[in-house]
């Protein structure tokens, strides 16, 4: 969770990440941020983010990032 | 809950019938506002409907081509005929059923020309349909049709003498020449113009409609440079064939008598005063070609339009 | 058949309602099914067998993916690991390969019919150029009613099945039913499935606060569209045609008064199409959020036409970035660059095609195409200066909070909308540079109220379109702000929400803009 944040405040700083719960829908995280983000996410935890990952509800908070993550090394 | 309901449709009933009660009266401040206003607009055809009682022996009744090019007064001077053009711009066949209805509960025309350049107005079945809904619409509430003259008014025109002095005819003096080469009016072509099916419908029903009231049906196409061809002139004929009336397409008929450098007011697509003498002198010799009509001018009850015929006369030579 | 047609709105549109209540819940949809397949026959006529075509394509494809995963499904808890692994991949190789045919098979259609005739020419300019002695004949090709938008909203569909987004529909009436559905074939939104399909095939029950909320939004529809942007298309027209006589302050408001004629024109027609699609308890996907308010190019994006712009973000933006290619990429520049410019540059790429897919799918001509690529070029330099930027701002000690640097970025935004819609409007892309250059020689012919006025805008009408707009203004700066209009007008008494309710109606009828000749009466008189 710790490293999310860490990743997530990186990409674009000034967010406060443990609270917001509207990082996509509010556009915190465009299109081009998702992509670095999940980049990152890729090579930090060696896993493989695809496609059908890529939908509004994983993205809104910090939270569901996680849980995403949990969810994508699960399935692998 | 049934309550609510119930409550519900109660208020839309409510609120719908308020609606109609002020597009009704709006419809009729509609009317009243339209007289004088913008010639251009020339909404002054329902003038017709304030004519004494069966006073008008030829109707001409058709899109804005009718305003511009059929002066009845030429005709009460020439041979005593009372006549009145009803002209509307871009009217729509369907609207011309509806008018044709309304002017029979008044008058009872011996003959009635149809100008059939609005068969060719609406472009899809869609638009046709469209035309078809508008018309109804407007018979109920006129304020569809009369629109803009609410939407910039003056209050002069509440207190503006209702009636017609030109018998529905816009005198129109300007002029400015075709621009493109001659040569391309009324080409021959064996081709046809199809008609929309439900305007042609409507059409059956407007000649039915007159054939009803004892009227003699003539459609006829007033010449126009630009919105008329041989393509549209052989469906037309074929089509009043099929209907068993007659068909005078002025475009052939006055081929070479209508001078397309001085005879129209906007290059080609109405005629001005000028050529609007030549169609109403060609009408008056068909009329009187073809059956007796009566000539009213020495009937007193006509006495007013010897009257409207000078003043007529008189705007006429301010133009020329 | 229009939106803002007596035929749409007070028939079409009235009996539609009438039967699909007047119908049992369960056969609800088969009314939207039969009054869409009148909409459309009556617009395209045989040219409907093209989308059931592109149906049924699409239909067999999402069926075949979901076949294959039930059948892995059933067999995954007799499988080794590693029997499951291959299983899988296999599964995803032949959905892929199903995927790929569909798409082809509906962009095709789509590309044949609209860009054909496009091609060929280019291709007959190049033969000449290199004196080869080919042509390709010039076809006369008939487009269905609404093919770009609901080929995107079938493509949509096939790839959110093959992501497991969506589950397969299969009753064959009912994708049709969600392709074809009469809100939105004409001009969208664009929809996906997972929001609409489900929707359209389902019974709804009669709700009159939502039936009222329907009918709010069809009336402001009509406003923008009867009311504004029919007022101004005449004048528009009419200079955009005789450009050449024209320059300056002359060229400038014609260009200001297309954008506001295609912003009403557009946003109305989408306001209609939801406010339609909710008569029947349907709720549409947002396709404006008020665009003029946008501080950046992307911004104006993300609130004008939406729907497309998520299309191309969600099927072409992310799945070039995610590409393995792709990854590599980045991983590779990030190793050589730092990390802002390592994630832009792969972006940079792939934007690209996102761009040229958002030009071409306007239509087919190379202002469309550059159209796109204008877009592109701004945002790409935005993204390539962003670093640049924030030292100059941090150097000049201007904070990007303020309200005095917002204000600069909506206008500047607003600048290169403005200049987006000269390409977009113009008839050609030399006409669109020439205006352009135009517009900094000053105009030194009549006054501009009366060239205005002689092209079919007089001052009433001026009066009337800065009326209007000032009142479509005022309404999004409260929706900006977070209220919500329709709900403050439901909430009023009934005295003073009858009086909305008929002043707005009264305005669409009274001051519409319609009848003979509208707009050129003072001027040639000649539509008549």
């Amino acid at each position: 969770m710790e490293e999310i944040i860490k990743i997530l405040e990186e990409i674009k700083p000034g967010v406060d990440y443990r609270t917001e719960k509207n990082l996509f829908e509010g556009h915190i995280l465009a299109s081009l941020e998702i992509i670095m983000l999940v980049s990152e996410l890729n090579d930090a935890f060696d896993i493989k983010i695809t496609l059908p990952y890529i939908k509004p509800e994983n993205f809104r908070s910090a939270e569901t990032i996680y849980a995403m993550v949990q969810k994508v090394m699960d399935e692998e | 809950m049934r309550n609510a309901k119930y409550l519900n449709l109660r208020k839309s009933v409510v609120f719908l019938l308020i609606l109609a009660l002020l597009l009704g009266a709006l419809s009729e401040l509609s009317i009243l506002l339209d007289r004088n206003v913008n010639p251009l607009f020339n909404y002054a055809a329902r003038d017709l409907l304030d004519e004494p009682k069966n006073s008008i022996d030829v109707l001409v009744i058709g899109t804005s081509d009718v305003y511009s090019a059929v002066s009845p007064l030429l005709l009460w001077k020439d041979y005593g005929y009372a006549g009145f053009a009803w002209g509307e711009p871009a009217q729509r066949i369907f609207e011309t059923h509806e008018y044709l209805k309304k002017i029979y509960r008044c008058q009872t025309p011996k003959v009635v020309f149809l100008e059939i350049g609005n068969l060719y107005r609406d472009k899809s079945d869609a638009q046709n349909l469209d035309s078809m809904t508008k018309a109804y619409i407007a018979d109920v509430f006129p304020i569809v049709t009369y629109h803009r003259t609410l939407a910039n008014f003056s209050l002069a025109n509440l207190q503006a003498k209702p009636g017609s002095v030109t018998k529905g005819y816009l005198i129109r003096g300007g002029t400015v020449r075709v621009d493109s080469d001659p040569d391309t009016y009324m080409e021959p072509d064996s081709g046809t113009a199809s008609i929309n099916y439900f305007s042609q419908q409507e059409l059956t029903a407007c000649i039915d409609l007159c054939r009803a009231h004892g009227s003699k049906v003539v459609l006829v196409s007033i010449p126009s440079f630009t919105d008329w061809n041989m393509e549209k002139h052989n469906t037309v004929t074929a089509l009043a064939q099929q209907e068993q009336v007659s068909y005078l397409d002025l475009n052939v008929e006055l081929r070479g008598k209508i001078n397309w450098d001085t005879d129209t007011a906007d290059g080609g697509k109405h005629l001005n005063y000028k050529g609007a003498q030549k169609v109403t002198a060609y009408l008056g010799q068909y009329l009187y070609a073809n059956g007796p009509l009566p000539d009213h001018r020495q009937d007193s009850a006509y006495d007013v339009w010897n009257a409207d015929y000078q003043a007529y006369a008189k705007k006429l030579v301010s133009f020329s | 058949m229009q939106y803002n047609s007596w035929l749409y709105v007070v028939v079409f549109l009235s009996c539609t309602v009438l039967l699909y209540y007047a119908c049992p819940l369960r056969q609800r949809w088969m009314i939207l099914l039969a009054a869409s397949t009148a909409f459309y026959v009556l617009a395209s006529r045989q040219l409907i067998l093209v989308l059931i075509l592109s149906a049924a394509v699409i239909y067999w494809a999402a069926l075949e993916i979901d076949r294959g995963e039930s059948r892995y499904q059933q067999q995954k808890g007799l499988l080794s690991k590693e029997e499951r692994k291959r299983l899988k991949e296999n599964l995803a190789i032949h959905n892929r390969r199903v995927v790929a045919a569909a798409c082809m098979a509906s962009f095709g259609i789509l590309f044949f019919l609209k860009y054909f005739n496009f091609m060929g020419s280019n291709l007959n300019l190049l033969f000449a150029g290199l004196r080869l002695p080919l042509t390709i004949p010039a076809l006369h090709l008939m487009m269905p009613l609404g093919i770009s938008f609901y080929t995107l909203s079938a493509i949509s569909y096939l790839v959110d099945v093959s992501r497991g987004a969506c589950p397969a529909q299969r009753n064959f009436a009912k994708l049709l039913l969600f392709l074809i559905f009469f809100p939105v074939i004409t001009e969208g939104p664009i929809s996906r499935y997972g929001q609409l399909g489900g929707q359209v095939a389902q019974g709804h029950r009669f709700d009159f606060r939502a039936f009222c909320f329907g009918i709010q939004l069809i009336l402001w529809g009509l406003f923008k569209s009867v009311v504004l942007a029919d007022r101004l298309a005449a004048v528009v027209g009419n200079i955009f045609t005789k450009h050449s006589d024209y320059s300056g302050s002359v060229v400038l408001v014609a260009v200001l008064l297309y954008t506001l004629q295609i912003y009403m024109d557009f946003s109305g027609g989408i306001d209609i199409a939801r406010g339609s699609a909710e008569l029947f308890g349907i709720t549409l996907a947002q396709n404006f959020a008020r665009p003029f308010f946008a501080t950046s190019v992307n911004d104006f994006w993300r609130r004008w036409h939406i729907s497309l712009g998520a299309w191309l973000r969600d099927y072409i933006f992310y799945p070039i970035s995610l590409s393995h290619p792709f990854q590599l990429l980045s991983k590779k520049s990030r190793a050589h660059l730092n990390s802002y410019y390592a994630a832009t540059i792969p972006a940079l790429i792939a934007l690209f095609a996102v761009w040229l897919g958002n030009g071409i799918w306007h239509g087919a001509a190379w202002k469309y195409i550059c159209y796109g690529l204008y877009y592109y070029i701004i945002m790409a330099a935005g993204m390539l200066f962003e670093p640049l930027s924030v030292r100059l701002l941090a150097l000049l000690h201007l904070r990007r909070e303020s309200r005095g640097w917002h204000l600069w970025q909506m206008l500047r935004t607003f600048c290169f909308v403005n200049l987006g819609m000269l390409i977009f409007r113009a008839d050609s892309l030399r006409t669109a540079w020439t205006m352009f250059l135009s517009m900094f020689t000053p105009y030194h012919g009549k006054s501009l109220l009366q060239v205005l006025s002689s092209q079919g805008l007089n001052s009433n009408q001026l009066e009337i379109v800065v009326w209007g707009a000032a009142l479509v203004l005022m309404v999004s700066i409260f929706q900006e702000r977070g209220v919500g209009i329709r709900t403050w007008v439901a909430a009023r008494a009934i005295p003073i929400r009858w009086s909305i309710y008929i002043a707005v109606i009264l305005a669409i009828i009274i001051v519409g803009a319609y009848g003979p000749g509208f707009g050129v009466v003072d001027f040639i008189y000649a539509q008549f």
